[in-house]
């Protein structure tokens, strides 16, 4: 099934995209390959948190320059990301350690996954979390940084006088628009990824302040609510950082890098 | 550019009204108000619950055993011994003692800290008390506030928008799950509730007008065919290991439970793809209504080319990191690889790939609608 559906993919990005769709199927067999890496790292003993910070990096770099090329607004999202997932790191941290978001959940482990899978695995399960975490939001910060920083780069290079308040503003506007979106997006994917779980709830009849308190709800919502906050963090540090940037150039100097 | 959409600049002056610097400020330190209450709140619930709760004075810690690792290292297990205090029920203000074992790896198992609220259930005099499982509602706050909080400050009025219709769409998927428990068909209702999702988020997103009608069509085409093609090669493909899956119960449903959950799951990818699509060609029919539909087409081909790879990328992360602990385990458990494929990663994938093969339809989906309603339109003013 799923290389059939695969293959369908493939086709329709092509047909679709062309030479673009080709490059993003190229650019998710990539990403596939960075994380089956992580995953073999981590099984065999490498510490998942350093692991994770190292792919979000590595990921990074290949979404980002591999599919938007090198040149001032790609380097600029970069540094946005990079400070996003920093301090996705430190929330995620504090968070995941106050609310014990690692390991399974009580639902699950009231469920008999039917694996019967041993505790004793020696990996910090905690830690996996925030580094799951970490790469999650990945898409979705990216997303926003390199929406904005071209929206500003674009209003710049058509209208190098205005003042830096403006084009942090034009920064702000895109940025409001894509927020919405992906909001939304993450919201479906969230209830697609976890709808069994929410049914599951329903079936059993779990009290509404149970499951306010589960783990469960609470790995699911750290997970996409990260994601959401990473992308709302984006917004305003890409429209300064890109403003500040093309303003101490003083225009006419990156006419090139475009 | 993803950022070209003309459309983005007429919304943004519709929903963002100058409004004074006072008033905004004014607002803003009301929201902050609001929230602080919030939490206080939320912090002090406990009476609200009917379990005992008990907050977490002390804790004594000792390790108790080491056991090698079920493929490499070893495991510490502990034991906390905990003193708490009740703070809600009958017996509120008690002092009570707790027993908790934790391990390094923590898979089924968590470690308490002095501060931390914790359900319980208190033995009789002297006895020690059992847990039964953490309070995490004050967390769940702080992080729906600070979501709700930057979609505002960083949003205003469509920020405001966007959480209403999360609210809507939850709301309806509570419903959808309340009528699934009493009998109705899973099928009829994700159909349904495709319908609705898609039609309330992108009617509150942009109002009832053109634009919002035009990629509802485009979206639920999209949608529609890809429900189509799913269906297809899952009646030509060996079944899953449905059962597997994560939280599944009811056996005789799972596989129409996934179907559900791949459809819902792509839905708002491909609205967001229609969506921005829709927006462009929208802005240049405002323009120039006699716009020749060749040039439209290729407006929108230039768009959908920046936003397809970055979407997939979107659906990628979202989807395939979520089951990496569960994979991680199974390795570390020396299930092979195939397993993994078969239990994790196939659901994982199977949900991805179906929703990035919705949003790269919803590119020549939004085409067809658009050229369908362009003939229709100027047919239309060709007769009257």
């Amino acid at each position: 099934m799923v290389k059939i559906l695969g293959v369908l993919l493939l086709a329709l990005m092509l047909l679709v995209g062309r030479d673009r769709g080709l490059q993003a199927f190229l650019t998710i067999l990539m990403n596939m390959a960075v994380l089956a890496g992580v995953v073999l790292a981590i099984a065999y003993g490498a510490p998942p948190l350093a692991v994770s910070a190292l792919a979000g990096v590595l990921l990074t770099v290949l979404i980002l320059f591999y599919q938007n090329g090198n040149n001032l607004k790609t380097r600029v999202s970069f540094a946005v990301i990079l400070a996003v997932l920093l301090a996705t790191f430190a929330v995620g941290w504090l968070l995941c350690a106050e609310g014990n978001a690692g390991g399974y959940s009580e639902i699950k482990i009231n469920l008999d996954d039917g694996l019967f899978l041993d505790g004793n695995v020696s990996l910090s399960m905690q830690q996996v979390q925030i580094g799951v975490i970490l790469l999650g939001l990945l898409g979705a910060v990216k997303d926003a940084a390199v929406a904005v920083t071209s929206a500003v780069f674009e209003v710049h290079r058509n209208n190098p006088e205005l003042l830096p308040s403006q084009l942090f503003a034009s920064g702000m506007k895109i940025g409001r628009e894509i927020l919405s979106t992906t909001i939304n997006t993450l919201f479906f994917s969230c209830v697609g990824e976890s709808l069994l779980l929410f049914n599951l709830v329903c079936y059993w009849g779990y009290s509404f302040g149970y499951f306010l308190n589960s783990k469960a709800l609470y790995q699911v919502f750290l997970f996409s609510g990260a994601a959401g906050l990473g992308c709302i963090a984006a917004i305003p540090l890409a429209s300064f950082a890109m403003t500040a940037v093309l303003k101490r150039k003083k225009g006419g100097a990156d006419e090139q890098t475009n | 550019m993803v950022t070209n959409i003309p459309g983005s600049r007429a919304l943004a002056l519709r929903q963002n009204r100058p409004v004074s610097r006072r008033v905004r400020r004014m607002l803003l330190i009301v929201l902050l108000l609001c929230a602080a209450a919030g939490y206080v709140a939320v912090d002090h619930n406990d009476a609200w619950y009917t379990d005992t709760i008990a907050v977490v004075l002390d804790v004594q810690t000792a390790h108790t055993e080491t056991q090698s690792g079920v493929s490499a290292g070893e495991e510490n297990y502990f034991v906390q011994t905990i003193t708490a205090r009740l703070t809600n029920g009958a017996r509120a203000g008690e002092t009570i003692r707790l027993s908790n074992q934790y391990t390094d790896s923590g898979v089924r198992d968590e470690r308490y800290r002095v501060g931390d609220k914790l359900f319980v259930e208190p033995g009789g005099e002297g006895e020690i008390g059992k847990i039964v499982g953490q309070k995490r509602d004050t967390l769940v706050y702080l992080l729906a506030a600070a979501l709700l909080g930057g979609m505002l400050a960083a949003a205003g009025v469509s920020g405001l928008l966007a959480v209403l219709s999360l609210l809507c769409n939850m709301a309806l998927l509570y419903a959808a799950l309340r009528c699934y428990q009493s009998g109705w068909n899973l099928l009829a209702l994700t159909g349904a509730l495709i319908f609705l999702f898609t039609a309330l988020s992108l009617l509150i997103a942009n109002g009832w007008n053109r634009r919002a009608a035009l990629a509802i069509a485009a979206s639920l085409l999209a949608i529609a065919v890809t429900a189509a093609l799913f269906l297809a090669v899952r009646a030509c493909t060996p079944a899953l290991q449905y059962q597997m899956m994560e939280y599944a119960v009811v056996p005789d449903d799972l596989s129409a439970l996934f179907f559900c959950e791949c459809m819902v799951g792509g839905l708002g990818a491909v609205m967001d793809v229609a969506i921005s699509l829709i927006s462009t060609a929208d802005e240049l029919l405002t323009r120039q209504p006699d716009i020749p539909y060749h040039r439209l087409r290729d407006s929108v081909r230039a768009v959908s080319d920046d936003i397809m790879g970055t979407m997939v990328n979107v659906l990628f992360f979202t989807y395939i990191c979520g089951g990496l602990p569960e994979i991680l385990l199974m390795l570390r458990n020396q299930l092979t690889v195939s397993v993994v494929w078969e239990y994790v990663l196939t659901f994982e994938l199977v949900r991805f790939l179906v929703g990035s093969i919705g949003l790269v339809l919803a590119v020549p989906s939004s085409q067809l609608v658009l050229k369908l309603w362009l003939r229709r339109q100027r047919g239309e003013a060709r007769h009257g």
